[in-house]
């Protein structure tokens, strides 16, 4: 809880034991946070993104008419604060030394594999709580996912199904619908926002390669229709720390300046002594940022 | 709503001045039993388990809210444990946690030893032991300030598994003063169990405070 002590890992002490069953720091290049978020660097204590609505359909003139005047407004603007992450294990000289296991007390490793963790859930939290009033991004204070996100010069659009829909290919044709009909920055129906990918928690992962993968519509008693999701070519990430759902699921559109990760920081490890306590202490630290430019960039689907 | 990962227990998470806790060496009575009021008898004391002071100078299981029980002032946390006296096989043994009633009879060396951080060292990482008393981050920022007891009550096997009694959170007298929301990227659901707080010892042993808190 606070250091190691000899005590802590006392079956170490002793060649006595076979193997040692423990987490393996294998998982920073399976984590899923990667493939529903934009990965970047940043180079400064916080950024922001601003939304510019540009202008709108044009008029029809009459010959010799004056040409109508258009503008640009600025619209959300997005902070991207860089949060800091560390942790510590302290462990004394005297179990250091006397541990005959290197993978028992391994400090660093398992700092490190926390460290992937952490990430993990962090960004997954944008998901788990993405449809949660009291975590908001950008000047207009809605959750990622709303039906009330703002348009520069005015109105409104919704990211959200209006009916929650469990995973069918149903479904995906509603939100693939919704995404050809999301207006853009200026207001207008931008036309041409495709679906990319299905986002989902694990208890979901079977069932959406079926509706993915199946070559006829996945409906009982269907001998022919074909099945339209299939030909979308639609990735499936399986987003394993999206823990708090078993039926929310979300779509990535190919929208730009979506949901986005920026390091500041990656994982700095350093150790030191502490000869007062004669103990030695091993650090892990990183800093990065998350959120969101535009909502355009994902459906969700609070079923 | 999911529940957050479950660690029983109290953790170091910040000191007074210095980083690092400076643990203090106590000893346990010989034969003393750890038993919870209305829960796990002969349980063992581990790192992360309350302890409180005896006027015998040693120190033994702190009881908290179970059971309805009157919690009693802490002394301290556990942080390590030194080899105990096995009268069956007649050696110290190395432990990770002190078993209950462990008879070292009058020999000095054979006596049993934690090392325990004071409470008052520092703030604490706790988590709390139900999920309806609180739902959402802001209601769980509206306990800071008020005082609370820690329950035994989830003790298992020999596993004491402190949690703070959420549901005790009052603005009178209590063991610990709940001082914050804990920054670990544990707390992720505020609507599921076992989210984590930052807590200080309120009603304790040392000289600067009264047994009965404020």
């Amino acid at each position: 809880m606070t250091t190691i002590f000899t005590s802590t890992a006392f079956h170490g002490l002793k060649n006595t034991l076979n193997k040692i069953a423990t987490d393996k720091d294998d998982i920073e290049g399976k984590l899923a946070y990667k493939d529903w978020m934009s990965v970047s660097e940043m180079d400064d204590h916080y950024e922001d993104d601003l939304e510019v609505a540009g202008s709108a359909l044009l008029s029809e003139k009459p010959e010799g008419t004056q040409i109508g005047a258009h503008t640009i407004r600025e619209g959300n603007i997005f902070r991207y604060y860089a949060r800091p992450f560390a942790g510590k294990i302290i462990a004394t000289r005297e179990a250091l030394r006397d541990n005959k296991y290197s993978t028992i007390i391994d400090a660093a490793k398992r700092l490190k594999f926390s460290g992937h963790q952490t990430v993990g859930y962090d960004m997954a939290n944008l998901l788990a709580r993405g449809f949660n009033t009291a975590y908001t991004f950008g000047s207009e204070g809605l959750p990622l996912w709303s039906a009330s996100h703002t348009l520069p010069h005015g109105g409104t659009f919704s990211n959200i199904l209006s009916v929650a829909m469990a995973p069918s290919v149903l479904a995906v044709t509603t939100m693939r619908a919704m995404a050809r009909k999301l207006p853009g920055y200026n207001g207008v129906r931008h036309g041409h926002i495709m679906l990319e990918k299905i986002v989902c928690p694990v208890d979901q992962e079977s069932l959406w390669e079926t509706i993915l993968g199946s070559n006829l519509t996945p409906e009982f008693g269907n001998a022919s229709e074909i099945n339209v999701v299939k030909r979308m070519n639609l990735e499936l990430v399986v987003e394993p720390y999206w823990d708090n759902t078993t039926t929310n699921w979300m779509a990535i559109t190919d929208a730009e300046n979506g949901l986005q990760m920026r390091w500041r920081d990656k994982w700095q490890a350093t150790t030191s002594v502490d000869n007062d306590h004669w103990a030695m202490q091993y650090y892990l630290y990183g800093r990065w940022s998350r959120g969101v430019s535009n909502f355009r960039c994902t459906i969700g689907s609070n079923a | 709503m999911a529940d957050n990962i479950s660690r029983p227990g109290f953790r170091w998470a910040k000191g007074n001045a210095h980083p690092m806790p400076s643990p203090h060496k106590v000893h346990v009575a010989t034969a003393a039993s750890f038993d919870v009021s209305g829960g796990a008898s002969n349980v063992a004391l581990r790192a992360g388990d309350p302890v409180t002071m005896l006027s015998t100078g040693t120190v033994t299981l702190c009881a908290g809210f179970e059971a309805s029980g009157t919690a009693v002032a802490v002394y301290g946390i556990v942080v390590g444990v030194a080899p105990y006296w096995d009268a069956a096989q007649g050696l110290m043994v190395p432990t990770n946690a002190l078993p209950s009633d462990v008879a070292w009879g009058t020999v000095e060396e054979r006596k049993s030893t934690l090392y325990v951080v004071p409470a008052e060292a520092g703030f604490w990482e706790i988590e709390c032991d139900d999920a309806s008393t609180a739902t959402t981050e802001a209601a769980y920022r509206a306990f800071i300030g008020e005082n609370c007891d820690h329950s035994l009550a989830g003790a298992s096997g020999t596993l004491v598994n402190p949690r703070l009694d959420i549901s005790t959170h009052v603005t009178t007298t209590a063991q610990w003063r709940i001082e914050g929301i804990s920054d670990t990227a544990d707390n992720r659901d505020f609507s599921g169990n076992y989210v984590k707080l930052i807590v200080r010892v309120n009603e304790g042993q040392a000289s600067v405070f009264t047994a009965s808190g404020i």
